[in-house]
This record gives structure tokens, sequence and C-alpha cells, in this order.
């Protein structure tokens, strides 16, 4: 490998590394006392420092090693976190970013403006006294702090004392202390059996604690804290780590934390997740559960993402890089396999030989477990891209004057790899958005009661073969009146037009809408939100609205798992074959022309009119109609139509392979896929089919 | 409260009755706990009853004076507050919040 090539390695870790600052530093503003995050905050800088240094970057050696020094001040409780220093911190991450996408800024000394900049920053921070010290010291207390933390685990310790533990003459305090002094702790009391005054004998000990101990101690040297108590208390020691399910990706919620601890009944946690409000709100508000249960499970909660990130850290260990592009032609192969596979099938079925059949079967299943495995590698979290998000808020609410705080939820959630990149462009636009119009000035939100600081909650969850990724803000809502007014002003909708609330919300998604009288640098163009029409249109999602005026305004994006196989359904038209997506397919029914009473394309379908389109006239397929057809009902929109096609086939895992150009105007088709027999089948656009037809009817 | 200034096992039983007394005859009742110069676990379980007792009666008992440095450090030993309590009001919203 040429110097360059480690150049480029180095390179590719290192813009890893500064984009886990950027989130670390985020987390850090809000959580100063996290020592976890700012000696991860300090290893970035190191690691990159050293880095750097060996491949002769030597401005960018010299540079982090200065702020490295602020780091390690501040690590040393020589310096307090403030706003100010986390400002510098991520300019300076970014400066470091932009040497290394221009690797002929990153050698030689430091330019006049790099100097300048961290000698304010070091002023501003009180650092500049002690720099030199601080910077020769950092990097060997950072080496020595590593082993511990390798060794560190998280117990977490129900400790119940005796009633009778007050009159034997024990403290449960110093317990409390000793423990203390074994490492981090985290202890929360609980008097639930308290009783009134009345009842109470006050010589009986009735608190308990629930304890979080970060240590790097062994269960024994644990359990020895409590060995003149444990014979008349209740003390139970578990490891967090073993208690996170190896095979569970995903971060324990709120409600399962409760309902596993014997603290809240399933059913009523499935009722209230029904509802978009926040879980334990609604919990202690409805009294099924006591805030300090609550306090409990949300602490537990923080305890276990704790021990999770640990955990993927320790992963990565053992993760090799793959190029992406590697990824993509690994599908492409799998889907090629999928496609012989059903080609062989086929065959074997002419030949008739049983031991042929069962080779195939066997084959079959081993394309199946292939091709999850394979999808199964390009999912991706989210949450990178949700955190990424944290830094824009930041940036531009600070630039808005706004206050404005990003929550974030569902980041376990995985998506291919290739829909994860799509979405970034639309979050970006709809968040940018929902600053600038939907968050209200500070001034305003205090008129309407609203707390200072405005809420935009970033969430996603996944429902079957689906992710449903929702932006919510605290703020403004959206105008229906006025959005109409601007909308009949354009010429975007006629007046006569009878519009629902939800018709009218989407008009923001359409080109160079926008209500917003004064440009400004973050939005007002009205370019922005069509862009996230248009990505939603390439990835198969939808999008939908719900506003309050001064209220609220919640977008939601519904996206499909994958691009690359879906299961469809196979149709035959006259000699053709068609595939339609089966995640918008209701049910199918049967068609007989001759038994048809009206002249129209209706029939009725659970008691109520299906319009359908006769696929024969959409794609002008000549020859004679079959006496029994079939119909395949759909949901687009949230209405149902029917398709009007020869014959069912059946399903068909579908791998979806582009068409040439040619093909980019045909209406109705959005892509091809090959059969079993090598034959092509092409699959059809049903919601481009449905409005095109609506849009005849209409006209005629 | 005023005759005793300490919150504790010695003299739990004896503080029982003292605030059972005072529940009786009143509908609203302050405990000014500046005068508290000692306080054991035993002591904060009678508050914590008490704040019940009241609830159960409809009736408000409330905490108020400013704590004394004991006071709060054995709050921030047994995890009640973080070293942020200073005054009763702080301590009666701190225990009702783990009620």
């Amino acid at each position: 490998m040429s110097n360059d090539k480690f150049i480029e390695t180095f390179k590719e870790e290192a813009l890893e590394l500064l984009g886990s600052l950027e989130s670390a530093l985020l987390d850090l503003e809000e959580n100063p006392t996290d020592k976890d995050l700012l000696s991860a905050v300090f290893r970035v800088m190191h690691t990159i420092k050293g880095s750097s240094a060996m491949f002769g970057l030597d401005r960018i050696s010299t540079f982090s090693h200065e702020v490295e020094s602020i780091l390690a001040a501040l690590r040393d409780g020589k310096l307090a976190i403030s706003r100010g220093l986390i400002d510098n911190t991520l300019i300076a991450r970014d400066m470091i970013l932009e040497m290394l996408e221009h690797p002929e800024n990153a050698t030689g000394a430091l330019p006049p403006d790099l100097v300048q900049f961290l000698e304010n920053f070091k002023n501003q921070t009180g650092f500049a006294a002690e720099s030199q010290a601080s910077a020769e010291s950092g990097p060997a207390e950072a080496a020595k702090q590593e082993p511990e933390k390798i060794l560190s685990q998280t117990w977490r310790i129900k400790f119940e004392p005796g009633k009778d533990c007050f009159r034997r003459g024990s403290n449960p305090l110093s317990l409390l202390n000793e423990l203390r002094n074994m490492g981090e702790t985290v202890c929360i009391p609980m008097f639930n059996s308290v009783p009134v005054l009345s009842a109470l004998d006050p010589e009986d000990c009735l608190t308990s604690w629930e304890i979080f101990l970060t240590t790097t101690a062994s269960e024994n040297a644990i359990r020895d804290v409590f060995i003149f108590v444990e014979d008349f208390s209740k003390i139970t020691i578990e490891s967090v780590e073993l208690l996170i399910d190896d095979d569970s990706a995903h971060t324990r919620k709120l409600g399962e934390i409760l309902v596993d601890n014997g603290r809240l009944d399933r059913d009523a946690l499935d009722r209230i997740l029904g509802s978009h409000k926040r879980i334990g709100e609604i919990l202690v508000n409805e009294k099924l559960v006591s805030q300090a249960d609550l306090n409990v499970a949300l602490e537990e909660q923080k305890q276990f993402q704790k021990v999770q990130k640990a955990k993927t850290v320790a992963m990565d260990v053992s993760t090799i890089r793959v190029k992406s592009e590697k990824l993509d032609q690994l599908m492409l192969l799998v889907g090629e396999l999928v496609t012989v596979h059903a080609r062989i099938q086929q065959t074997s079925k002419l030949i008739a030989n049983d031991e042929l059949e069962s080779i195939v079967e066997q084959f079959g299943r081993l394309t199946d477990e292939l091709r999850s495995n394979t999808m199964s590698i390009r999912m991706v979290p989210i949450g990178t891209t949700f955190s990424s998000f944290k830094r824009l808020v930041r940036d531009l609410s600070g630039e808005l004057g706004k206050n404005v705080e990003l929550e974030t939820d569902g980041g376990e959630t995985e998506l291919d790899k290739t829909v994860i990149e799509k979405l970034n462009d639309p979050l970006i636009h709809i968040i940018r958005n929902s600053l600038d119009h939907g968050i209200e000035n500070p001034e305003i939100r205090a008129e309407r009661g609203k707390p200072k600081a405005g809420k935009i909650r970033l969430s996603a969850a996944q429902t079957g073969a689906s992710v449903y990724i929702t932006i919510e803000d605290d703020g403004n809502g959206l105008d229906r009146d006025r959005i109409l007014k601007k909308a009949i002003d354009k010429g975007l909708v006629s007046p006569d037009d009878v519009l629902s609330d939800q018709e009218i919300f989407k008009i923001i998604f359409l080109p160079g809408f926008s209500t917003k009288e004064n440009v400004t640098s973050v939005s007002g163009r009205g370019v922005g939100m069509d862009v996230v029409n248009r990505q939603m249109e390439l990835i198969n999602g939808s999008i939908s609205i719900e506003s309050k005026e001064k209220e609220y305004t919640r977008i939601t994006l519904k996206i499909p798992l994958t691009l690359a196989i879906i299961d469809g359904l196979l149709v035959r038209i006259a000699e053709d074959y068609f595939v339609i997506p089966l995640s918008v397919v209701v049910g199918c029914l049967e068609f007989i022309q001759t038994q048809q009473t009206n002249e129209n394309n209706i029939v009725i379908f659970h008691d109520k009119q299906l319009p359908f389109v006769n696929m024969r006239d959409f794609f002008s397929i000549q020859g004679e109609r079959s006496r029994i057809e079939q119909i395949v009902v759909v949901t687009i929109k949230n209405q149902h139509i029917g398709i009007l096609v020869d014959q069912v086939i059946g399903g068909n895992q579908t791998v979806i392979k582009p068409l040439g150009k040619l093909y980019k105007q045909a209406e109705g088709i959005s892509s091809g896929t090959v059969l079993g027999d090598g034959s092509v089948a092409l699959i059809l656009d049903v919601e481009q089919i449905v409005d095109a037809t609506e849009k005849g009817w209409n006209e005629s | 409260m005023n005759d005793s200034p300490a919150l504790s096992i010695e003299y739990a039983a004896g503080s029982k009755g003292l605030l059972m007394g005072l529940l009786s005859g009143a509908k609203e009742v302050s405990l000014d706990l500046a005068v508290v110069d000692s306080v054991d676990l035993s002591g904060v379980q009678l508050l914590v009853a008490t704040m019940r007792e009241a609830a159960a009666q409809k009736k408000e008992v409330h905490l108020t004076g400013s704590l004394s440095a004991s006071f709060r450090n054995f709050l921030s030993l047994a995890g009640i507050t973080h070293g942020d309590c200073q005054t009763g009001e702080e301590l009666e919203s701190a225990l009702k919040a783990v009620f």
C-alpha cells in the first residue's frame, strides 16, 4: 500500500471519528457531568493527533494537540463545560474536517487564522495560563484511565433492608456510602412501603433502594458490602450487560422495562402506546405507575443505553470495513441467484424428478437465507442520521435567535443503506422548515403559554415492511387558510376546489410554494419541501401531515425497508406478466364482465363502490378479454381502487431491475424484474396508474 | 416542630405523636425544618408518612425553612436529592416526586 492509500484510510477513519466527536460534544453539552462522554471526546482528539502525526499531516497534528490540551484541562476539572467551550470545540472539529478534505492544507506550520482561533479559544475558556502544562500531562493520564474503563461493569442492585434494620442497629446509608466508594453510583430511594402516619411504626425501616453501580469490582465484592444485613434484607445484584439480550440490537423502551419489572400491566401499556404523548407522562397522570417507579425505569433505561453504547464500541473491534459498492455488488448477485433459483424450480417441475425437486427446495431455502442475510448487512440504524441533525438544530436555532431542543427516538430502527442516504436531504428540509416556520419566537411562545424552548421531535419506528419517520414540532402549526389563499393566488388550485385539510397541507410540498413573505437564508424560497416530495417518490415513500394551528405540526414519512427486493403479486394481462407491489394490495376478487350491471368501471367490494382500472385499456393491450377476469384491490392515498387483470398468478420475490432511459416516460411502470423462465415482468407503479386514470375521469 | 431539634430514631415515637396531634388540630400544617439539626432515615419516613396521612385526610402539609448542612448532606447520601436541595419547600417537591 502506498503512503497515499494509508492517508486515504486514515482520512476515512478520521471522518468517522469526527462524526462521533460532533454527537459526543452535543451530548456532553446536555450531560456536562458524564465522564464517559468527556473521555470519548478527549480520546477522539488524542487519536486524531497521533494518527495525523504518523502520516506527516503535521498541521492537523499540531492543531489537534492544542485542542486536546484544552480538553485535558476540562477532563481534569480545571475548566468547566460552557456553551462557548462546546462552540469552539465544534468549530475546531470543522477546521480539522476542512484540513482533512484538502490534504494540501494539512501540512506545514499553523496559519495565522488557526493560531488566532486557538488563542481566542484558550482565552475564552480561561485555559491560556496553563496550556503548556496540561498539554504534556493529558495523553499520559488518558492512557492511565483506559484499562479501568475496559474492566468496569454496570450493576443493578435492589436493596430492601429488613423492617428490623434500625432495631438491629444497622444503618443502610453506610452501605450506600460503601458502594459509592466502589465506583460511579446512582441511588434511587423508594418509599412505596411507607404507610400513612397513623399506621406507621416509626422504628420500622420501610425504605428500599434501586442502585446502579458502575465499577471494576466483582459481584462478590459488591455482595460483601451487604454481608452484615443479608440475613434480614432482600438483595438482588444483576449485571446490566447480562440483562441486555445479545440478539436484540434495540434499546429497551421505557414501557418494556416497566412491564418486565412487574410495575405495569401489559394491556395498559398497549392502550397507552396508541396515543402520541410521552409514555411516562401519561402513565403517571393516569396513576398507572408512581413517579418513583418511573424514575427508576428512566434511570434503568439510561444505564442500559450506556452499557449498550459501550457494547457497540466493543463490538466495533471485531468488525471490518467494507466498501459500500461491494455490498451493492453482493446484493446484485443475490438478486441474480434468486432469479436463477426461480428458473431451476420451474424447470425441475417439468422434469418431475423427486430427487431433483428436493435439491431445488434446499437450494431455495439457502437462497432465502442468503438473501435475508445480505439484506441485513445493508441495514443500518437511522440513529447516525438523526444525531447529525443535532448540530443543524443547534446552529440554526442560534442563527434564528430561537431556543430549540431536538429530541430523537427510535434511532435503533434499521433501514437499507440506500434508503437512509436518500432520506438525509428531505429530513434536513423538513427540520429547517420546522425551525424557521414552525417554532415561534420566544416572545410569541411566552404569549401562547408555551415553554421557552421549542421542541422538535424526530422519531422512527418499524411496522411490517415499512418504517415511519415522524418529525413533529410544537410550534405555529400550519395555517390552513393562508396556504389555500396562496395556492389559489398562485393558480395551484382553483377557488372552487373542495379540498380536505390533508390535501391543503400537502400543497406545501409543491415546487415553488412558500407562504413566507421574506426569504431568509434558512427557508422561504419555496424550494426544499418539493425536494421532500421528489425524494419520497424515488424511494416509493409517502407523506402525511397532521397539524393544529398554534399547537403543532406532525409530518410522517412512510418508507419501504428496502429498495432491492420486494414482495410482489404476479399477474397476467394477455400474454404479458406484471408485478404489483404486495405492500399496496388489499385483496383480490373475481370479475365476470357478462354479469356487470353498469357501464362504468365500478364493482361492489365490502359493501362499498370500488372503481377499477382496466389494465388492457390503460396499456392499450389488444385481444379478446377472458370470460372470468380478476380485480386486485389496492390502497393508494388511503382509498381503495381496483386493478383489472386477466389472471392473478401469485406471490413473487421480486428483484427490482431498473429500466432503460427509453422507458422513463412510460406511464404506470416503475421498473422491471426477471421471472423464473427468464422472461421479463414489468413492475406497476400503482400510484401513477391511479393518478393518470383519475385525471382521465375528471377530464371526461 | 420547634421542640424536636432531631428528627431521628431516638425521638421517632415522640415525633410521630407530635405530628399526629398537629394534623388532627388543623387543615393545613407547616413544618419548619430550619430548626432540625439532625436527621436520619426514620425521620424522613416520618415526613413521607405525614404527607401521606395529610393527603388521605384531604389536608395539607408544607415543609419550610432552610435546611442545615447536615440535613442536606443526609438527603444527598440517601439519594433523595442531589445536593441541590436548600429549603423545606424544595424537599417537599423532591419527596412528592418519589411518592
